[in-house]
């Protein structure tokens, strides 16, 4: 098949369009963008890798810490099996601050119960998500567990608006008795 | 090929820095011009052929040497090109259905008044059709060079430049259909464009 060529004109437009849309400005072998050393490349890659793990790490212990019991609850539960899987001591729920401030408040004579020296006297905490883990001797603290327990409970047998007693390890004593 | 091309590419080392700086200063006029029909943006162009550069530049010490290099970084242009064509499509859909029951902005009135008719039916071309178009037409390379070039047959050159004039004469008229070369022109027409390589 013979080529077609295209008039002088055409060419000449076509040449025009090209030249003037697109200056030719060669930029030196030095500034062109393959010479920009390759290891720069990689580096924000991995920062970023390393900053949502930082970020998702603390939001776990932020959440193991401070956040809502029966999330702090899960944490535990959940740091504690992997604990029990690999043969460490088990933990145990920490009430935060502000509600220890509120729960001791409510219930007087248990306060002393949640204190760090009672911890150690009995092994069982109050807020204990696992009472099978309870080593001997608790049969006496089992009374004091419900009143200091830091888990909103139904006072009558589970009928609470919040469901906060469905996601309690335990069944309450208090409506149980 | 021309005969300075074929001297370039038999001197090159794989993995040398100067024959690849060597090989950017030599194509890098051909390519932008190329990008800039394929794209429509002088911007777009620009950045394609320095894309184009940096995958050349980690693949040089893996080129074989029995390869033409300008056909080598042409073929690495031009698929980034169609890369970038491909993803400005997918961004224009995006944008058309995040304005779905919004007025209309309108076309930039900047962009009309740089582009001209003529890149704008270029960049509405196939991407090799018209990279095919403006090797033939501006660079003033022969089908044969542009088969070796890209690595094709001459028929499959000759009919994306007769589908490039079918195109372009429907958009700007008849003029660009062509003609039939006549005994006396058939040669070389124009004064050209072609960075580190010479007539045949």
């Amino acid at each position: 098949m013979p080529d077609r060529e295209l008039p002088e004109d055409v060419r000449r437009r076509l040449s025009a369009a090209l030249e003037s849309g697109a200056p030719l400005i060669t930029p030196m072998p030095s500034q062109a963008r393959f010479a920009v050393p390759t290891g720069a490349m990689p580096a924000p890659r991995w920062r970023l890798r390393a900053l949502t793990v930082a970020v998702a790490v603390a939001g776990i212990v932020v959440v193991a810490l401070a956040g809502p019991p029966q999330t702090r609850e899960w944490v535990v539960q959940s740091v504690n099996g992997i604990s029990k899987q690999v043969g460490l001591p088990a933990g145990s729920v920490t009430p935060s601050p502000s509600e220890e401030s509120t729960t001791s408040g409510e219930n007087e004579p248990n306060a002393p119960t949640q204190s760090p020296e009672n911890h150690e006297a009995s092994p069982e905490p109050a807020g204990s998500p696992q009472p099978a883990e309870s080593p001997d001797g608790d049969d006496a603290q089992q009374p004091a567990q419900p009143q200091s327990s830091p888990t909103p409970e139904p006072s009558d047998g589970g009928g609470g608006s919040d469901g906060g007693g469905d996601h309690s390890p335990e069944p309450s004593p208090s409506s149980g008795n | 090929m021309g005969a300075e091309g074929e001297a370039t590419s038999t001197a090159l080392q794989p993995g040398n820095r100067d024959d690849f700086d060597r090989l950017y200063r030599e194509n890098y006029p051909r390519l932008l011009r190329t990008m800039y029909a394929i794209t429509g943006d002088a911007a777009a162009a620009e950045d394609c052929v320095q894309e184009a550069f940096v995958k050349a530049w980690r693949a040089w010490p893996n080129f074989r040497p029995e390869r033409a290099p300008e056909g080598w970084i042409h073929q690495i242009a031009v698929n980034t090109a169609i890369s970038y064509r491909r993803r400005a499509k997918l961004r224009s859909v995006g944008e058309i259905l995040r304005r779905i029951g919004r007025p209309s902005a309108g076309r930039d009135p900047g962009d009309a008044a740089t582009t001209s008719d003529v890149i704008k039916a270029l960049a509405a071309l196939p991407p090799r059709v018209a990279a095919d178009f403006v090797l033939r037409y501006h660079h003033g390379y022969n089908n044969r060079e542009i088969a070796r070039l890209e690595g094709v047959s001459e028929r499959t050159v000759g009919a994306r430049l007769a589908q490039a004039r079918d195109e372009l004469s429907r958009r700007l008229g008849p003029d660009w259909r062509g003609e039939l070369p006549t005994s006396g022109n058939a040669g070389v027409h124009l004064p050209r464009e072609r960075s580190g390589v010479s007539d045949a």
